[in-house]
C-alpha cells in the first residue's frame, strides 16, 4: 500500500492555498494516494484562523504597567531620581549612597505590590508571576503576602477552609518542583507550611463535616496519597546534603493527622504555629452603604484634585501620562457610584502603578509622588471601606496595621485564618504611616 | 501599482526595522523597548492564547505570564528566519501547556459564546463540512507537537521556515508533524463528517 509522503502533501496544499491547483487535480495527479490525500487536504483547507478577540483597552494599559513594575521588581531598581543619578554619576558615583539618599517615597515598589494584592487582584502579571515562585526565589514572599490577604479577606470560614486546601496543594506542588530543581533547603519548612494548611482546613470540617469543604478534602487526600509516593520516588534524586530534609517533608505529609513532628533546624526558619489564634481583629460595625460611597467618591474628588494641580507638562508624552492619571481616578468615582467597588480598586491599582513608574522615571519629583500617594491611599482605604461595608454586617475585617517589623522568612506566614494586627499589614486597604519602610512587605530576595 | 507595492513594501521594512531595534534594545535589557514589543503583539499573542484556553479570564492571566517569561527568556532569543512573534508564541504555547496540566479535569474549554457566534461558521455545517468549533476541538485534542505545529501553519498562518525556526526544528521535520497532525484530524473529524 502506498503511503503519501508529508512532502508530496505539502507541495499538494501549497498548490491549492495558493490556487494553482484543486483537490481534485491533486488527487488525479497521485491516484495511488487519492483517498488519503483528499481526506487530509480537504481538512487542511477546514483549517481557519481562530476568532478575531481584542484584548480590551483596560487590560492592555493595565497589564502593560504590571509588567514594566515586575521587571523593576525583578531586576532591582536603583530608586535615586534621575537627576541623582545624572548627578552622581558626575561625580562617578554609581551606586545609590545610603546616606544623604535623596528622600524616595515611603511606599517602594513592593509595598506597592502589597497593596496591589490588597486591591484584590491587582496587577494580574505581577500575581500570577508571584504564584509560580518558589521559595527562595524574590517574588515568593509576595505570593505568601497574597495568599495571607486572601485568606483575611474571605468573609466566611468556609472560604478559608477552600482557601487553606488550593495553600495545601501548592504547597505539595512547590516541593515536588523544588525537587526537581535539587533546591531541597526549603523541603522542610514548605512541608510544615503543607500541614497547617491541611490541619486549618480540616479543623473547620470538624464542624461541618458534610460541608463541600470535606468532600474537597477527600479529593486532595486522594491527590497526596498519589504526591506522596512522587515524593518517595524523589529519593533516588535528591543529593545526599538534601535527604534528611525530603525525609522530614515526607514523614509530615504522611502524618497530617498526627501532631506536627519535631522540626530539625535545616533552614533559618522558625515552625510556623498551627493552632489557629483567637481573631485579633474586631468586626466593623456596619458602616451605611450610602455614606461609605459618598466617602469614598469626596476622597476620589480629592484625589483627582491633586492629580489635575500637577504642573502642566511640556512634554506631550508626560502631558499623556497626566491624563492617563486623571483617567483612571474619574473611573474609579464611576465605579464607586455604579456599585462597583471591585472595578475602582483595579483602577487605583493602575493609578498606583503609574505614578510609582513615573516617580522611578524621574517624570515627577518625589515631593509630587508623596502628595499624590497620600492622596491615592486615602482614596483606596475609602473604596476599601465600601467594600468592607457592603452590606454584610458579618463580615471581619482587620484593623489597619502599622507596618511589620520582620523580614518574612522562607517559611513564609503561617497558614492561620487570623493574623495579628501588629505583625503585618492586613487591612483591605491601609493608610501607610510615612516613613514606615514597610519592610515586612518587601518583595525582595527571601 | 508597482509603486503602492514598493511603499507598501518600504513600510513593512521600516517596521521591520523599528521592530529590529525594540528587539535590539529589549535583550540588552530596556524594559521600555520591551514594552513597545509588548504593545505591538499584544493582540497576536492574546488570540492565541484565547483560541486555546476559551475564555478571556484565563486568556488575560496568561498572557501576561507569556511576556514576563518571555522578558526573564529574551536574551536567547535570536533573530534570524523567525519573526519575533513567532518566538512569543511558541513561549505562549509552553504557558498553555502548562495551564493545562493543571486542568486536567478540562481536556478542552468552549469558547465563549460571544467569540462563537462572532466566529462560528454554520454554512459549513449545512454543507455538510465541519464547523470552525469542532475543528478547534479536535485540534485541542492533538499532541502538543501537533498541535503547535497546525497552530503555527494554519490558525497563525506562518511558512514552513519560520515555524521550523521558531520550534528548532528542520522544515522536513515540521512537514512530517504536519502530515501527522493532519491524518489525526481527519481521524477526529470524520464523525462530524459523516454526522455519526
Amino acid at each position: 500500500m502506498n503511503t503519501l509522503s508529508p512532502d508530496i502533501f505539502a507541495q499538494c496544499l501549497e498548490a491549492v492555498e495558493s490556487g494553482q491547483a484543486t483537490v481534485e487535480r491533486c488527487v488525479a495527479q497521485y491516484p495511488e494516494y487519492a483517498a488519503e490525500l483528499e481526506g487530509i487536504l480537504r481538512t487542511a483547507l477546514a483549517l481557519a484562523p481562530g476568532p478575531a478577540v481584542e484584548p480590551d483597552a483596560h487590560f492592555r494599559s493595565r497589564g502593560r504597567s504590571a509588567l514594566l513594575t515586575a521587571i523593576a521588581l525583578e531586576h532591582g531598581v536603583d530608586e535615586r531620581s534621575a537627576w541623582r543619578r545624572f548627578a552622581d554619576s558626575l561625580i562617578g558615583k554609581r551606586e545609590a549612597s545610603p546616606v544623604g539618599r535623596p528622600r524616595q517615597a515611603e511606599m517602594p515598589i513592593p509595598v506597592f505590590f502589597a497593596l496591589a494584592i490588597l486591591v484584590g487582584g491587582g496587577s494580574a502579571a505581577v500575581s500570577l508571576a508571584a504564584e509560580e515562585s518558589l521559595p527562595g526565589e524574590p517574588l515568593y514572599s509576595l505570593k505568601s503576602a497574597t495568599e495571607i490577604v486572601r485568606l483575611t479577606l474571605d468573609p466566611s470560614a468556609e472560604g478559608k477552609a477552600e482557601l487553606q486546601l488550593v495553600y495545601a496543594t501548592r504547597r505539595l506542588d512547590e516541593m515536588e518542583r523544588m525537587a526537581g530543581l535539587g533546591r531541597t533547603s526549603r523541603f522542610q519548612a514548605t512541608a510544615q507550611r503543607y500541614a497547617d494548611h491541611l490541619r486549618q482546613a480540616e479543623a473547620f470540617i470538624a464542624d461541618k463535616p458534610t460541608s463541600k469543604v470535606s468532600n474537597d478534602l477527600a479529593m486532595l487526600r486522594e491527590r497526596i496519597s498519589r504526591r506522596d509516593l512522587m515524593l518517595a520516588e524523589l529519593r533516588s534524586d535528591v543529593p545526599a546534603s538534601a535527604q534528611l530534609a525530603l525525609e522530614e517533608a515526607i514523614s509530615i505529609t504522611q502524618g497530617i493527622d498526627a501532631p506536627p513532628a519535631p522540626v530539625v533546624a535545616l533552614a533559618p526558619s522558625p515552625a510556623p504555629s498551627v493552632a489557629p489564634a483567637p481573631a485579633a481583629s474586631e468586626p466593623i460595625a456596619p458602616t451605611p452603604t450610602p455614606m461609605a460611597i459618598a466617602e469614598a467618591v469626596q476622597s476620589l474628588e480629592e484625589l483627582e484634585t491633586t492629580v489635575t494641580s500637577l504642573p502642566s507638562e511640556p512634554s506631550p508624552a508626560l502631558a499623556t501620562q497626566h491624563e492617563a492619571l486623571v483617567v483612571q481616578v474619574a473611573s474609579a468615582k464611576e465605579a464607586v457610584a455604579d456599585g462597583q467597588p471591585e472595578a475602582a480598586a483595579n483602577n487605583l491599582t493602575v493609578f498606583a502603578s503609574e505614578i510609582v513608574l513615573m516617580q522611578q522615571s524621574g517624570n515627577i519629583t518625589t515631593e509630587t509622588f508623596q502628595a499624590l500617594y497620600k492622596s491615592y491611599a486615602k482614596a483606596a482605604s475609602k473604596v476599601g471601606a465600601t467594600m468592607a461595608a457592603d452590606g454584610r454586617a458579618n463580615r471581619t475585617v482587620p484593623q489597619p496595621a502599622p507596618a511589620p517589623t520582620a523580614e518574612p522568612t522562607d517559611a513564609g506566614p503561617p497558614a492561620t485564618t487570623q493574623t495579628s494586627p501588629s505583625a503585618r499589614p492586613t487591612a483591605v486597604l491601609p493608610t501607610p504611616t510615612p516613613g514606615s519602610g514597610d519592610r515586612g512587605a518587601h518583595g525582595g530576595a527571601d | 501599482m508597482a509603486l503602492l507595492n514598493h511603499a507598501e513594501q518600504a513600510r513593512a521594512l521600516q517596521a521591520q526595522d523599528s521592530e529590529g531595534l525594540l528587539i535590539d534594545r529589549a535583550v540588552k535589557g530596556n524594559a521600555a523597548a520591551f514594552a513597545s514589543l509588548y504593545d505591538l503583539h499584544l493582540t497576536r499573542v492574546f488570540r492565541y492564547v484565547y483560541y486555546q484556553v476559551g475564555n478571556r479570564a484565563d486568556a488575560e492571566d496568561l498572557t501576561q505570564q507569556v511576556f514576563l517569561q518571555a522578558w526573564r527568556a529574551i536574551h536567547s532569543f535570536r533573530r534570524g528566519n523567525s519573526p519575533f512573534v513567532a518566538w512569543l508564541l511558541t513561549v505562549a504555547h509552553n504557558a498553555v501547556v502548562s495551564f493545562r496540566r493543571q486542568h486536567k479535569d478540562q481536556t478542552y474549554i468552549e469558547l465563549e459564546p460571544q467569540a462563537l457566534a462572532r466566529w462560528g461558521n454554520p454554512e459549513s455545517e449545512a454543507l455538510g463540512g465541519c464547523d470552525r468549533a469542532s475543528v478547534r476541538r479536535a485540534i485541542l485534542q492533538l499532541k502538543d507537537d501537533q498541535q503547535q505545529v497546525i497552530l503555527m501553519r494554519f490558525v497563525e498562518q506562518f511558512d514552513y521556515p519560520e515555524v521550523a525556526a521558531a520550534l528548532g526544528k528542520s522544515e522536513g521535520n515540521v512537514r512530517v508533524i504536519q502530515h501527522r497532525a493532519l491524518s489525526e484530524l481527519r481521524r477526529l473529524l470524520a464523525p462530524e463528517v459523516h454526522g455519526a
